[in-house]
């Protein structure tokens, strides 16, 4: 063969060979281990193709939450930041970010993913991004300390923080599960949800206070005298929105939009300088802040604990030997009926789920009462408007805790996951719907539980 | 100094400024035909030229024949215009690298209007090209497809460049790829002005505002302009399949006819073509000016069409012919040889390119036919060709490069280049990205 044919027929081969051989590959580098409600910072710090601002989450059990879930924010071609939505599995998942080198825009608004990072024969060309998902349970003990487990699988390792001074404190978890409010020490601090809880501005110092709820932007935090109202406002730090003057609170819960708090409380309802009944009172947290007149409850002063459903529809009052379901009815108005309660005994704490869950055959937020007496566990559930006990055929659905003791504190987690602390034990109860099994978790406390929430 | 080029040099070199993608093609023609009647004779020798033009192109690929009228130039656009127009470019660039569409949008349409405002006093179109790039791109991204295409086929009539890599993605590089494909389907347009005064559309001279027409459809800048008349622009959308009038009044003014015109009449009664003909020519990249104007005593309905071809030096072409009414006809009687011109060289030039073959048969005849004899000698002037005298002998001298180590060595090098050279350019920058 001619030396310049053999040239020609080489210089070609040569160049195929090199394109063909060089296949580019995906580098993620920095922190995977991330929290359900956790800000992730994705930054392209190098490649050429940059984001086209489409991003997915696939979760582990591969639900896909698109962009409206992300609360995505695209700060330049090449950095975006998402919000690992509520309900997210624990384990691998996937993030899946558009570039715009192959960027097609979408013709149905989503965004379909495709199967290898790269491909352009239909859809989307994405780089996928691995993130660790975990799901945190905080408990707060009677010394004043933070638990903080991450429920299996876990990718980040239990610990916990002291911030009660030797004192048991109160916490509570945004509903979007991504800030964590704590009173304790009499200090009141928000923090941002994350592998290690970050304290999201330096603590701010409140005596008497009686209860806390966490919101999406902020805390109620409730003394004998008034309702505070603190907003993180950004380039500004935490700021005093509104002082709602509303005297002896008990409880706050607030819905998942963070707009609808009800805030239980012992009432002087005659003006005459003594306590003579449970008052209910619904806050309205918009751009005009109000508080509706406050509804009677019972004319005996003893109620413990209030629960409020998402949708802010149906809430629950646990009083001292009663409980009450309640109806929102706009305008701070209220149906409250007292729920058929066969026991003595005081229920101990409430918890609601965070989102809706099948109820014989409906889709409704489920809230669960702990109770000493028999240490049972019950459910309420809103039935044709009202609010009934759950049933399982004749009987009403329970979880008896009898074995593992006396529950302290209660919470949801994912759907209608059910978590109890038992002196200074965690439990998990698992299929709530058929025959509930109770699983202790590896959190064992020093001291007796107080406090539980569990992240959506 | 006036560069003479051969004339098939010349084919060449303008078939290859023609070819589409070359930003020339409204400018560059082989032939260039100027209407040089002045005052009662400006509109039959306008529109004898407009025929000539408009027989010459019909059926060509590229077109064969341009009209040539300078247009008065305009004061320049103000200062604060430019300014206002550099800003938004830049702030339309950075909203569109940070997908802000929305605002992008908002800024390439501000863009848009500045710089077709701009354009009508003469400014370039590139800033309108490049807001209707980004314009295109937007529509795309949010799924606008006929909006996208309208864009980047408007952006497609003033330049046909596709838009930039570094800033574009290939969706909008396969848009303009199919809007120079599909080209949007034409309308008809029908052309008056009071007085008939010449047209152009973008940067092409149509010739006389008179008649039908028919246009791809998009967005044009109009202008009209008529000797001792204030010259006209406007923006005129045509729309595919669709008939519109074009219909313009032209106001006396004082302004005095183009300087060039008068010079190119005074030059057309020369024994020799004269300067202006020959620069002109070269301005506009052609081989043949053709001077259409008219004899003494014409008017609108009767007039003497006198034609003057000139080519390089000389004129090929000299003519007359009585317009009374039929413009095609007479068009067409000054056409044949023009046209022959246009398509094939003439004998002379045959007989040379025959020639030369020959010669070069001859010479490669002779060379086959040298005997590779080995003799003696003393020097290598008493040796045959490519042989060499070594130690008293004539040794057959071969070159390295017919060596088949040469051609080895030389391979292997350019391979070992291309490839050392290839992979680090084709070899992707992996991406890499930081969670935080």
């Amino acid at each position: 063969m001619r030396p310049r044919l053999l040239l020609l027929l080489a210089l070609p081969l040569a160049a195929t060979f090199a394109l063909v051989a060089c296949e580019e590959t995906l580098e993620v580098r920095g922190l995977l281990d991330r929290v359900v409600g956790e800000t992730v910072t994705l930054e392209l710090v190098e490649g050429k193709k940059s984001y086209s601002g489409q991003v997915v989450l696939v979760g582990a059990d591969n639900t896909v939450y698109d962009a409206s879930k992300l609360k995505v924010s695209v700060k330049n071609a090449k950095k975006l930041t998402f919000v690992i939505p509520p309900d997210t599995a624990q384990g691998e998942a996937h993030a899946r970010v558009g570039y715009a080198d192959e960027y097609t825009p979408p013709s149905d608004g989503g965004f379909k993913p495709l199967g290898d990072s790269g491909s352009t024969s239909s859809g989307f060309a994405f780089y996928d991004v691995p993130i660790r998902v975990n799901r945190l349970a905080l408990t707060m003990d009677s010394k004043g300390l933070l638990g903080i487990l991450g429920l299996p699988p876990a990718t980040i390792t239990a610990g916990n923080m002291s911030v009660g001074g030797g004192v048991a404190g109160m916490l509570s978890l945004s509903p979007d599960g991504g800030t964590l409010a704590l009173l304790a020490a009499d200090q009141m601090r928000l923090l941002s949800m994350g592998a290690k809880p970050k304290d999201l501005s330096a603590p701010i110092s409140q005596k008497g206070g009686k209860c806390l709820t966490a919101l999406p932007d902020g805390m109620l935090v409730g003394t004998d005298t008034q309702v505070i109202w603190l907003r993180r406002v950004a380039g500004k730090g935490i700021t005093r929105a509104k002082d709602f003057l509303l005297k002896g609170c008990q409880d706050i819960a607030v819905d998942a939009a963070g707009t609808t708090a009800l805030v239980l409380s012992r009432w002087d309802s005659n003006n005459d300088t003594t306590v003579n009944a449970d008052g209910l009172t619904q806050l309205a947290l918009g751009a005009t802040p109000n508080a509706y007149s406050t509804q009677k409850v019972d004319d005996t002063p003893g109620a413990l604990k209030v629960s409020l459903a998402g949708d802010a529809k149906t809430a629950v009052i646990a009083d001292g030997a009663s409980v009450y379901g309640v109806t929102l009815k706009g305008s701070g108005q209220f149906g409250i009926t007292k729920l058929p309660w066969s026991h003595t005994a005081t229920p101990v704490d409430l918890a609601v789920t965070h989102s809706p869950v099948p109820v014989s055959g409906q889709r409704v937020y489920m809230h669960a009462v702990a109770e000493t007496a028999k240490n049972l566990v019950r459910f309420v559930a809103s039935d044709k408007g009202m609010l009934k006990w759950v049933y399982q055929g004749d009987k009403v659905q329970e979880v008896d805790l009898s074995t593992q003791g006396a529950p302290t504190a209660i919470a949801f987690g994912r759907r209608s996951e059910l978590y109890a602390a038992v002196g200074s034990a965690l439990y998990i109860v698992q299929d709530l719907a058929g025959t509930p099994k109770t699983v202790a978790l590896g959190l064992n406390s020093a001291n007796p539980i107080t406090g539980l929430v569990v992240q959506p | 100094m006036l560069v003479r080029l051969h004339p098939i040099v010349c084919t060449l070199v303008l078939t290859a400024l023609l070819l589409p993608g070359s930003p020339a093609l409204a400018q560059v023609a082989e032939i260039l035909i100027v209407p040089v009647g002045k005052g009662q004779a400006f509109e039959p020798t306008a529109k004898v030229a407009t025929a000539m033009a408009r027989l010459l192109n019909k059926g060509a690929k590229v077109p064969v024949a341009a009209l040539y009228f300078p247009f008065p130039a305009s004061p320049p656009p103000s200062k604060r215009s430019v300014r206002k127009a550099v800003k938004l470019r830049k702030q339309l660039r950075r909203a569109f690298d940070q997908m802000a569409y929305a605002k992008a949008a908002r800024l390439a349409d501000k863009l848009r209007d500045i710089e077709k405002d701009m354009m009508k006093r003469g400014r370039g179109s590139k800033g309108y090209v490049a807001a209707l790039h980004y314009l295109a791109a937007i529509a795309q991204s949010n799924d606008k497809i006929k909006k996208s295409f309208k864009y980047m086929n408007d952006a497609v009539l003033f330049n046909n460049k596709p838009p930039s890599k570094a800033t574009f993605n290939p969706e909008v590089l396969r848009l303009h790829q199919r809007v120079m494909a599909e080209r949007s389907a034409a309308g008809k347009l029908t052309l008056e002005s009071s007085p008939a005064g010449l047209i152009w559309f973008n940067n092409t001279l149509e010739g006389l505002a008179v008649g039908k027409l028919k246009k791809p459809a998009g967005l044009y800048l109009v202008r009209y302009f008529r000797p001792g008349h204030i010259p006209r622009k406007r923006w005129v959308r045509v729309k595919a399949h669709r008939e519109r009038d074009l219909a313009t009044v032209l106001n006396k003014d004082e302004s005095p006819e183009p300087e060039i015109i008068g010079q190119l009449r005074k030059d057309a009664k020369g024994k020799d073509p004269g300067d202006t003909i020959k620069k002109l020519a070269l301005e506009q990249a052609s081989i043949h000016v053709v001077l259409v104007g008219a004899t003494r005593g014409c008017k609108p309905d009767k007039c003497t069409i006198s034609v003057a071809w000139a080519e390089e030096d000389v004129w090929k072409l000299k003519k007359k012919a009585r317009l009374k009414g039929d413009v095609k006809k007479v068009a067409l009687s000054l056409m044949p040889e023009l046209k022959l011109r246009a398509t094939q060289p003439d004998e002379d030039e045959q007989q040379e390119i025959a020639r030369q073959k020959a010669e070069k048969e001859k010479k490669r005849r002779k060379l086959a036919a040298t005997p590779l004899t080995v003799s003696q000698c003393i020097t290598n002037s008493q040796c045959p060709a490519r042989h060499k005298c070594e130690a008293g002998r004539c040794v057959k001298h071969v070159p390295v490069t017919k060596k088949w180590w040469f051609w080895t060595i030389v391979g292997a090098a350019v391979v070992g280049a291309t490839v050392g050279i290839a992979v680090p350019l084709s070899m992707p920058d992996s991406p890499v990205i930081e969670v935080r």
